[in-house]
């Protein structure tokens, strides 16, 4: 289900994933779905009424997705779990390993930069595909399945990174993500592709229609004859993968390591999530509405910190705003 | 026996436009068995819940001791003294018998349940059940029987006047069932009126003081002790009248006995005890049986979706693994479940819904082609007489429908065998008829179908042959042709039932049931 993100791209400051042009239809006649929205729009109108010239402009826009680089990015490879009906708890503690394991191949190792990105972006689907293994062949609950290997991974990652000193990073990993492609920063080029990726897997491959299916009705799907336990796989190795790729975002940009870079990625990304599913109809992810959902919740702490309101303000009406969402949602579901 | 002390006369429940019972009256005395039949989707349930208090009737009343009373919830037909066993097993396995007992109901000591207490209430009502259980054994360590024995205790711990026994023998083998049976004579023998609904005809005849029949969401018999016996039975569970339901003439065998297709050799698990036999290509193969009969069971270990103990299961000589729906669809095991919530994807639109099973073949590199997806789901949708717009979402089709969309889904692959469970389970007559049609011609294309019903005058009307399960057992096989509804009946409830003549048409007017009324089965989810 697409979110029709093109019917109101003027207030957006810069997301390019178009809503694919979809035929399923949105017939639902309930105005609720765009409480959101409205609200999102009532927001940004706000801010940029209160800080005109500042905060809505292309720079502000541009280093808003840059900040959140690593964020968008899980956000794609939650989807691809979530439209499954299952849970992923452990992606924030992958991208810890993959970047923990990429610096650590750097300062150990003396790898050169270029393998040891690939020794962190490889480590992300192969983390995943045991969770894959986990949930699928061997019938572990999603939820806490993942908490526990999230747990082990990042008493792994601890171990590993336990009273090392990350000295001597080489500033080509750092530069990595100042790099300009084109006159692109390379983290907005990673975001697009992996996004557009898999916005397009979700929405047109047998792999997406069928994730898509398990989440509507798992038993059905698996009466159909989906193979569902190799969908669960693929899916939490791509969402592992993502992580990996996110873990080596976090630690170029931070330009050094530090205990559990992926901490702060958990909540956030599935509040963006569960905001993209209340806009939608039934139980659908997609990457747009999930886009749009990260950058409402960016543009509140943006606005709040640009304001000079206190920091607590923006914890309290994210979290306002993921309540109502869900709140909605449920409200819609038990309707039908 | 004393008078009537409960009275509930003109119940009347429906569910949406679907009539479940109406005018129901049911009047009951102390120490009185009496025995309830009718056919799956009657009604008996929904009378049953409404006495229960597990639902409320839009109109009729109930009286106790003559002043009427009205139940919003379980809770209040409890305090009222009448208290339901479901069918199904209702027992917290982990926690010791005595808990079980006053569950819900437990007594309290400054505020704290006391353990000595639950025992002693324990103890008094399997006592009163002559059950000997120790308190203390975890319901785990039970056998079924006395899993049984539990739940009635349990109502009996609330000193119940009504005790409502729903299948209480189903799962049970006959010479268990007595034990059930001695408890409910000795019980009724101390003023408990106890309602006991069966298919099991044997148990009713032993144990039953009167029996009301439902029918078509009807009270369509009252009969006391001595008109109680297995020809009025049969008549009355004997599902449909013709009159709403005309049997079409099946058309003469197709050329069967072709090969053997689908093969079944000695399958066991959950309750099926060895069960073997062949569907040959364009043979349509039925299985009756009542529930718990294991019928169930045959179509989902055949179709991959639970997994078998032991036998082989095989299609065009392959042996399938137990339990991979993966690969029995590979080998081209079709199965269209009965419960629609197994078969649609309900917040897809239809063209999802038709092509989910066969994705990969529209395209190329995992991206199914849209343009050969639409143009296949097109074909396959006119082929079985869907009309209207791929793009709508399933659940807003009618069950027919919807059952049609999902029989479309199997047409494109090409599948060695069909299994049916309830084809037109709530679905109307015309419907009805299309999908026995499309089963047809699938058949004569040289698949092997196999159909579990509840459904007696579908078996008859759509099968070659019919197989009868009772207890985990093949017990009969029976030729297609001019086979009859009390033939199939009389080896489904199995007691040797000598070349039953079918008695006399009832004296009680079959109230002129509603048209509309196609049968219904309640196995499907619609115990609500």
């Amino acid at each position: 289900m697409t979110v029709e993100s093109d019917a109101r791209p003027e207030t957006r400051p810069a997301p390019k994933t178009r809503g694919f042009a979809g035929t399923r239809l949105s017939s639902g006649q309930s105005w609720e779905r765009w409480i959101l929205p409205g609200v999102f729009v009532l927001t940004v109108a706000f801010f940029t009424i209160a800080r005109p010239g500042a905060f809505l402009t292309v720079d502000n826009g541009r280093s808003l997705l840059q900040q959140n680089a690593p964020l968008l990015i899980v956000l794609g490879g939650l989807c691809v779990v979530l439209a499954m009906r299952e849970f992923d708890l452990s992606f924030a503690s992958i991208a810890g390993a993959s970047g923990a394991l990429t610096v650590q191949s750097l300062v150990l190792f003396n790898a050169t930069v270029w393998s040891a990105v690939f020794y962190g972006v490889v480590l992300g689907p192969l983390l995943g595909a045991l969770n894959g293994v986990l949930v699928g062949y061997l019938r572990v609950p999603s939820f806490i399945g993942t908490l526990a290997t999230g747990s082990i991974i990042q008493g792994i990652m601890q171990a590993i990174a336990y009273q090392t000193v990350f000295e001597g990073i080489p500033n080509e990993y750092m530069d990595l993500t100042l790099a300009r492609f084109l006159g692109v920063p390379i983290n907005l080029i990673v975001i697009g592709l992996v996004l557009l990726v898999i916005g397009a897997v979700l929405r047109y491959s047998v792999f997406g229609r069928q994730a898509a299916a398990i989440g509507d009705n798992p038993d059905a799907a698996r009466i159909a004859g989906v193979n569902v336990r190799r969908a669960k796989l693929i899916g939490f190795t791509i969402s592992g993968a993502c992580a990996g790729v996110a873990g080596v975002l976090l630690t170029s940009t931070a330009g050094q390591y530090y205990p559990d870079p992926g901490a702060a990625l958990l909540l956030a990304a599935y509040a963006a999530a569960f905001l993209s599913l209340s806009l939608g109809r039934g139980w659908r992810f997609n990457v747009g509405g999930a886009l749009l959902g990260a950058v409402f919740l960016a543009c509140v702490t943006t606005g709040v910190t640009m304001l000079n309101y206190p920091s607590w303000l923006s914890q309290f009406l994210q979290g306002l705003v993921l309540l109502t969402a869900v709140y909605l949602l449920t409200r819609r579901q038990v309707a039908k | 026996m004393s008078g009537p002390w409960f009275e509930a006369s003109g119940l009347h429940k429906q569910f949406g436009s679907m009539v479940a019972i109406s005018e129901a009256d049911l009047t009951l005395r102390a120490g009185e068995v009496r025995g309830v039949v009718g056919p799956n989707g009657a009604g008996k349930s929904t009378l049953m819940q409404l006495v229960a208090g597990s639902l409320t009737p839009e109109h009729g009343e109930m009286r106790i001791d003559g002043a009427p009373v009205a139940f919003r919830r379980p809770a209040d037909a409890i305090a009222a003294g009448i208290a339901l066993v479901p069918q199904e097993m209702r027992l917290a396995p982990n926690l010791s018998v005595a808990d079980n007992v006053v569950l819900g109901n437990e007594p309290r000591r400054y505020g704290w349940v006391s353990a000595r207490r639950s025992r002693q209430l324990a103890e008094r009502a399997l006592d009163r059940l002559g059950a000997r259980l120790d308190p203390d054994a975890a319901v785990t360590s039970l056998s079924p029987v006395d899993r049984r024995l539990v739940m009635v205790a349990r109502a009996l711990a609330r000193d119940a006047r009504l005790v409502i026994l729903d299948e209480p023998t189903a799962a049970l083998a006959p010479q268990e069932a007595g034990a059930i049976l001695d408890a409910v004579r000795a019980i009724a023998g101390t003023g408990v009126t106890f309602l006991y609904v069966s298919h099991r005809f044997d148990d009713i005849e032993q144990v039953a003081d009167a029996v009301t029949g439902v029918r078509d969401a009807r009270v369509v018999a009252d009969l006391p002790k001595d008109k109680i016996n297995r020809a009025t039975l049969v008549s009355l569970v004997s599902p449909v009248d013709e009159l709403s339901h005309a049997v079409p003439p099946r058309p003469a065998a197709a050329a069967v006995a072709g090969s053997t297709v689908l093969a079944v050799d000695d399958l066991t698990g959950g309750p099926l005890q060895g069960v073997s036999f062949r569907v040959a290509s364009g043979e349509i193969v039925g299985i009756a049986g009542l529930s718990g009969s294991g019928a169930d069971e045959v179509m989902a270990m055949v179709a991959g979706i639970d997994p078998r103990t032991g036998g082989v299961v095989s299609v065009r000589e392959k042996i399938l693994p137990s339990g991979d729906r993966v690969r029995a669809v590979r080998a081209g095991v079709a199965y269209v479940p009965g419960n629609r919530t197994l078969a649609v994807l309900p917040n897809h639109d239809v063209r999802s819904n038709v092509s989910i099973s066969n994705l990969p073949a529209y395209g190329k590199w995992g991206v199914p082609a849209p343009q050969r997806e639409t143009a296949t789901v097109l074909e396959l949708t006119a082929a079985v007489q869907l009309e209207g717009a791929l793009s709508r979402p399933i659940s807003s089709l009618s069950g027919g429908n919807q059952q049609k969309a999902v029989f479309a889904r199997w047409m494109a692959r090409d599948c060695a065998a069909l299994l049916l469970h309830d084809p037109t389970a709530g679905v109307d007559v015309r419907a009805r008829a299309e999908i026995h049609q499309r089963v047809r011609e699938l058949a004569a294309t040289g698949m092997a179908v196999l159909v579990v019903t509840t459904d007696l005058p579908e078996l008859i009307e759509l099968c070659d042959r019919v197989l009868v399960l009772d207890r985990g057992a093949l017990v009969a096989s029976l030729p297609g042709d001019g086979l009859t509804e009390s033939a199939v009946l009389a080896a489904m409830v199995s007691a040797p039932l000598d070349a039953a003549p079918l008695p006399a048409p009832l004296e009680v007017a079959p109230s002129s049931a509603p048209l509309g009324s196609a049968p219904l089965n309640d196995q499907n989810g619609r115990r609500s």
